[in-house]
């Protein structure tokens, strides 16, 4: 197994802004086509809490969703736990997300129809090992959501609703989670509570954060930051 | 072991997690588990009656009297050659509407199927979905669809032929039925369920939570070679759902309903034409009215604003117009059949016996009178005299053992068009149980042998032949001459004397008489024979007149000893026959129109949802409510008006045609039905637009404070 559990290769991300696309083809027209990401390489070590920071419209998103595996990049190539991801087939791309990845968005995305505990349970329905995790109850008191826990997501708060997230993107104790400023929407007290039990529970399991934040204060609280500039890494 | 019970355990918890989704979709799904039933009733409906009929007419043929058997099986044939098409169609519409409400429901959930992609769901998971979907509704739906289904069936069949023609109530037939119905809703249920689903799950991830397009990395995908293998990948793409949808639907239409293929061809055709023809209008209005003016025009008013919808969304809505064209022809089809049935008949008979009126003088010297009272009136006829003869007073034909009688027909003049009573110059038209009896054919063969194998079904009219309405549907595969093979036939020599005269060519007809004011078993020319017509002849008119005239006709020569006999009659009662059978039409038919208003209620009503903010914002910046839906509304009033006036073109033009060259007989439309169809469906979107409307304000109030 490699040393690094995420390593970037090369990474572009080319998309057509032009319509005239599809009468002219697939074929080399700098004008209809922008280049988001640019070459972009790095490699990340386990355990450790890395910021991906940058303007907006730079491209942290467009990254972030590469390297989590739910976007392909154009060229380039990603290895996720020493696999290359994008070479997967669709089956086991689905059970490598399932069982190594966690993904927070701003929004948090949660599933509508569900209450804040299914929602939390819902990964545990897709996983083919262990169908069970012990502990829901006990990381549910531990952040406050026992008492909500038969409630929709329309029925909490901001704050309740990225917790709810943040237990179901770990419920299948994953390796590495990715989150989208998983604060942006959240004031800083809340976002700043939500950032320190995430970094706790890193430091207890070992596990690996990419995240992707314009707060500088929430950067600063993260292992190393990364910093994009129009699609290509500057520091 | 301990493995297997594992995984079966996950589906388990997979199938409950899914059904946890349409928790938020409660109306939905009461509304399809309605549309299902319904559906399942109208299909085991018409098969139940289907069945029973051939058991009747099997029943009718074993204890004998054939010819009244064969009238009845040949009417009910008819009956049921409409019946199963219009069910078929209804089968068509209804599971598209179907697949269109199972679409909009899961489509509405596409955000969290995707949220359950990123947590590792994958395609296999979407099949469980369905399945789940098809065990509780398809069997739920399948089992009240049948008991629906066969109360509707004993109430018409107690109403139409009495308490004593319906077979017993376990018999075989209804096991298998509810068998059919058994397979069939689950199927469907599954490949709709699929059709969505698949699609939903072949779009990239970010595409649905990022609001972006993907369309680079969704190619970039389908380029690297899957390992799954190339099977997976065409199970897996939507379109063969969709493709295996119809296979499925076809082969089911015509193992379970018993439909005649040359119409299911001719309509199908049709469709495909009026889809076509509807695609292309609608591409061309788009382009010429909406197009242009949003170019040319700034925003100024509401009304604009849809324009720019309507630009936006063009395939959709082009779609979206052919479809309401297509039902609404469809609708206009089905309501003449049941509004204009008697007129539809009356000129079917008319185009095929070439009479509707037949005037039977009983005095041979009034038939000087009848013929001067007609030309007053400036009727055309065709002027006949008709008698019962023994076969004794043939010359030169061996008399048969039995002696016996028949009907002669000459035909004296023509000063209609009428080409159904032209005899060839010295020929003959005969029936064939004269044709066996006075051996007009060629020993050994049977009748229909004359010429290798070809049986004719001849009437002399010019080399162009119609076959009878009625019996084209009876299905003995009987082969139409070509006019070439009219011209070989002349050419055999028979040495045969008939009323004295020497026959050089004959022609012999195969028609049958049941639907036949005037009977014959051998009609020839008076010019070709010079008969000896006396009065023992009675003469006869055969007129082709409407309804109107009919009166008219019987006053004028109601004052001379004769008698009229018309078709109006005969129509009536199979017009009856047709009308008992429209009642259960009707239950498809309103099936049907539920299917419709449901798709387009949830069309509107999601399309409401969807715009919701979108909305809010037209009436912050100042718009009333009813002002802010009509942005929504605009864009399907035009359209509804659109596809109604393309509709009302499109089915006279295409309805004449269809019948025309189609059936080869003329079925007229009735214009008064037609626009009031039009304006129909043109009313009725406008109302699905309102109820969606009123139902989104009343539930908006309490939702719009807690969004996002
Ligand atoms: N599918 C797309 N179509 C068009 N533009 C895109 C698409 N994806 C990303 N972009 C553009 O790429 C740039 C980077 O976007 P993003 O990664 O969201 O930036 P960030 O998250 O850093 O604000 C933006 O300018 C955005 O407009
Ligand atoms: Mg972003």
């Amino acid at each position: 197994m490699s040393e690094y559990i995420l390593e970037v290769n090369n990474v572009s991300k080319i998309i057509y802004t032009d319509k005239c696309k599809k009468s002219k083809g697939v074929s080399d027209k700098p004008q209809g086509t922008s280049r988001i990401l640019d070459n972009v390489s790095f490699t990340l070590e386990r355990g450790k809490i890395t910021a991906i920071v940058g303007k907006s419209g730079s491209g942290k998103s467009t990254l972030l969703s590469i390297v989590s595996g739910i976007d392909a990049p154009t060229t380039g190539n990603v290895k996720l736990i020493g696999e290359n991801y994008y070479k997967l087939s669709k089956r086991k791309k689905a059970e490598f997300r399932n069982r190594n990845i966690g993904i927070l968005f701003q929004n948090y995305h949660l599933i509508p129809e569900l209450t804040c505990e299914e929602n939390i349970r819902m990964p545990l329905c897709f996983s083919s090992d262990s169908n069970d995790n012990p502990r829901i109850d006990e990381w549910m008191n531990a952040v406050g959501l026992y008492d909500k826990k038969k409630l929709f997501p329309r029925q909490l708060s901001g704050g309740e609703q990225q917790r709810t997230a943040i237990l179901r993107a770990l419920v299948n104790k994953p390796q590495i989670l990715f989150a989208d400023e998983p604060t942006g929407a959240l004031d800083s007290k809340t976002g700043r509570q939500i950032m320190e039990f995430l970094v706790a529970y890193t430091h207890r399991s070992n596990m690996t954060i990419v995240l992707v934040t314009h707060d500088m204060e929430i950067a600063g609280m993260c292992d190393r930051q990364i910093e994009l500039a129009d699609g290509s890494v500057v520091g | 072991m301990d493995g297997k019970r594992m995984s079966k355990n996950s589906v388990l918890t997979k199938i409950t997690l899914f059904l946890k989704l349409y928790r938020g979709k409660k109306a939905e799904n009461i509304i399809l588990l309605l549309l299902y039933t319904l559906l399942s009733s109208a299909i085991s409906m018409v098969l139940l009656v289907q069945e029973n009929n051939s058991v009747l007419i099997a029943d009718g043929i074993s204890k004998g009297g054939f010819s009244e058997t064969e009238k009845m099986s040949m009417l009910y044939d008819s009956t049921e050659n409409i019946l199963g098409i219009i069910v078929v169609i209804t089968l068509f519409a209804g599971v598209a509407g179907v697949m269109c409400l199972i679409h909009f429901r899961n489509h509405e959930l596409m955000k969290s199927m995707v949220i359950l992609r990123t947590y590792g769901m994958n395609e296999k998971d979407i099949l469980y979905k369905a399945l789940a979907d098809a065990l509780i509704y398809g069997i739920i739906s399948c089992f009240f669809g049948y008991v629906i289904g066969y109360g509707l069936f004993k109430g018409f069949s107690r109403d139409i032929l009495g308490a004593g023609y319906i077979m017993g109530a376990v018999s075989g037939y209804s096991v298998l039925i509810f068998g059919k119905l058994l397979v069939f809703m689950p199927v469907l249920i599954i490949l709709c369920n699929l059709y969505t689903d698949l699609a939903i799950v072949n779009r990239p991830i970010v595409e649905v939570l990022y609001e972006r397009n993907a369309e680079i990395s969704r190619r970039r995908l389908n380029g690297r070679t899957d390992d799954e293998g190339k099977l997976a990948k065409y199970i897996i793409d939507s379109r063969y759902a969709a493709i295996a949808l119809c296979v499925f639907i076809m082969l089911y239409a015509f193992a379970a309903f018993h439909i005649d293929g040359a119409a299911f061809k001719a309509l199908m055709i049709m469709a495909a034409f009026i889809f076509a023809f509807s695609y292309i209008l609608f591409k061309l209005f788009f382009r010429l009215f909406v197009d242009r003016v949003r170019n040319n025009k700034a925003l100024h008013t509401l009304r604009d604003i849809t324009r720019c919808f309507m630009c936006a969304r063009k395939r959709r809505d082009i779609l979206l117009a052919c479809v309401i064209s297509m039902g609404t022809v469809l609708i206009c089809i089905v309501s003449n059949i049941r509004f204009n049935i008697s007129g539809i008949l009356r000129s079917a008979y008319q185009d095929n016996m070439g009479y509707s009126i037949l005037v039977r003088c009983d005095d041979y010297e009034d038939r000087v009178n009848v013929r001067e009272a007609l030309k007053e009136m400036k009727i055309g006829y065709t002027s006949a005299y008709s008698k019962l003869m023994d076969y004794s007073d043939l010359a030169g034909i061996e008399e048969p053992d039995d002696g016996g009688k028949f009907w002669a027909l000459v035909i004296d003049e023509g000063t209609d068009d009428n080409t159904h009573f032209r005899v060839p110059e010295h020929g003959v038209v005969v029936e064939s149980y004269f044709a066996g009896r006075c051996g007009l054919m060629e020993q050994g063969g049977s009748y229909g042998d004359i010429q290798g194998n070809q049986k004719y079904n001849v009437q002399a009219n010019n080399g162009q032949i119609s076959d009878e309405y009625f019996n084209s549907e009876q299905g003995n595969n009987r082969q139409k001459k070509s006019e070439q093979g009219q011209s070989e036939q002349m050419n055999i020599e028979q040495d045969i004397k008939l009323f004295g005269g020497h026959i050089s060519s004959w022609q012999l007809s195969d028609t049958d008489q049941y639907l036949s004011l005037v009977n014959y078993n051998v009609m020839i020319n008076y010019n070709d024979w010079k008969l000896g017509i006396d009065e023992e002849w009675s003469p006869i008119f055969l007129i082709d007149a409407s309804k109107l005239q009919e009166k008219m006709i019987a006053d004028a020569v109601s004052d001379y000893d004769c008698h009229i006999e018309s078709a109006s009659g005969l129509i009536d009662e199979i017009s009856q026959l047709m009308k008992d059978y429209m009642r259960i039409i009707a239950v498809t038919a309103a099936t049907l129109i539920l299917v419709i208003s449901s798709v387009f209620y949830t069309l509107i009503r999601k399309d409401l949802i969807s715009r919701r903010t979108e909305l809010y914002m037209y009436r912050v910046f100042g718009a009333t409510g009813s002002q802010a839906d009509m942005v929504v509304f605009g864009e399907y009033i035009i359209i509804a008006l659109v596809s109604s006036v393309v509709v009302t073109v499109a089915v006279l033009i295409i309805g004449e045609l269809y019948f025309y060259y189609g059936l080869h007989k003329h079925f007229p439309f009735s214009v008064p039905i037609l626009l009031i169809t039009a304006g129909t469906a043109m009313i009725f979107i406008f109302v699905c637009c309102k109820a969606a409307g009123f139902i989104s304000r009343k539930g908006a109030g309490v939702q719009v404070i807690r969004d996002e």
